[in-house]
């Protein structure tokens, strides 16, 4: 949905992370999930970032997934430090980035983002 | 002009060598502050208190220094402090655990965890070596710019 372009989709349940991995895919549009914890620091700073990612990269659909609110989820990509990033497309793993470097992050989106529709 | 790296941090004691000072998983008594059984007191800040007292002695004895953002330091320590109160234990905050109970009880993960320990190395960015692009030039912080900084979340 259009109101879902450029901005960060805090997901609260696995049904609805599930749901918008599961559209995602139907579109073929590269998908950035941030696994984040409520009181790490680095999660925290890299926060405002991702938020300007996804303004900057409407066509990508940037998630956030909180570890101790989805455990299945965080148990499923394996993670264990956070802030870590996960890039999926076409429902498949394709990179990650461990820890809260912009730089990286930037790059890696940039690499897999594709065209704008 | 005078910004040099200090050589010493004024803790008087050995010089932290992460390997090979003490006892692998247990470092030298004084400069640990172990949490110990939460909720004795009750009161919220006590596990703050504890920890942001633990995070300077242990900035001081590693010569490490706080994120230049302190807002990070902030809400590491913020975090620390609620394990210890719900967990009995400072597991890191920046982590995901299968089982959090298990994970105390093994102490790996416990604050200072092994990494940090033995190599220097605080993925949360709490304790930051001198030669880290985000190392500020604190071993501080106060109660209250943990509160402040917290109370924006």
């Amino acid at each position: 949905m259009a109101t879902e372009e450029g901005v960060v989709i805090a997901c609260h349940t696995k049904e609805e992370f599930y749901a918008k991995m599961g559209k995602a895919k139907e579109t073929k549009k590269l998908v950035v999930i941030n696994f984040t914890a409520s009181w790490c620091g680095p999660s925290r700073s890299i926060a405002p970032v991702f938020v300007e990612f996804a303004k900057k990269y409407p066509h990508v659909v940037f998630l956030k997934v909180d570890i101790d609110e989805l455990r299945d989820v965080a148990e499923e990509y394996e993670i264990e430090g956070v802030p870590t990033f996960h890039f999926v497309k076409g429902g498949e793993k394709i990179d990650i980035v461990v820890g809260a470097n912009k730089d990286e992050l930037q790059t890696k989106v940039e690499k897999h983002a594709g065209q704008p529709a | 002009m005078t910004s040099t790296v200090a050589a010493t941090v004024g803790c008087g004691g050995l010089p932290f060598r992460p390997s090979s000072a003490s006892p692998r998983g247990r470092p030298r008594g004084r400069w640990v502050v172990r949490a110990q059984a939460a909720g004795a007191d009750g009161s919220d800040d006590k596990s703050l208190e504890v920890m942001r007292k633990f995070s300077e002695q242990y900035a001081r004895r590693s010569n490490t220094y706080f994120c230049t953002d302190k807002t990070v330091t902030a809400v590491v320590i913020k975090g620390l402090a609620d394990h210890r109160d719900t967990l009995g234990a400072p597991l890191c905050p920046c982590r995901h655990y299968d089982d959090k109970a298990a994970e105390v009880a093994q102490g790996f993960w416990n604050c200072p965890c092994v990494p940090m320990r033995e190599r220097k190395e605080c993925h949360c960015m709490l304790f930051l070596t001198p030669d880290n692009d985000f190392a500020g030039q604190d071993q501080v912080i106060s109660l209250e710019e943990i509160k402040e900084a917290t109370s924006k979340f």
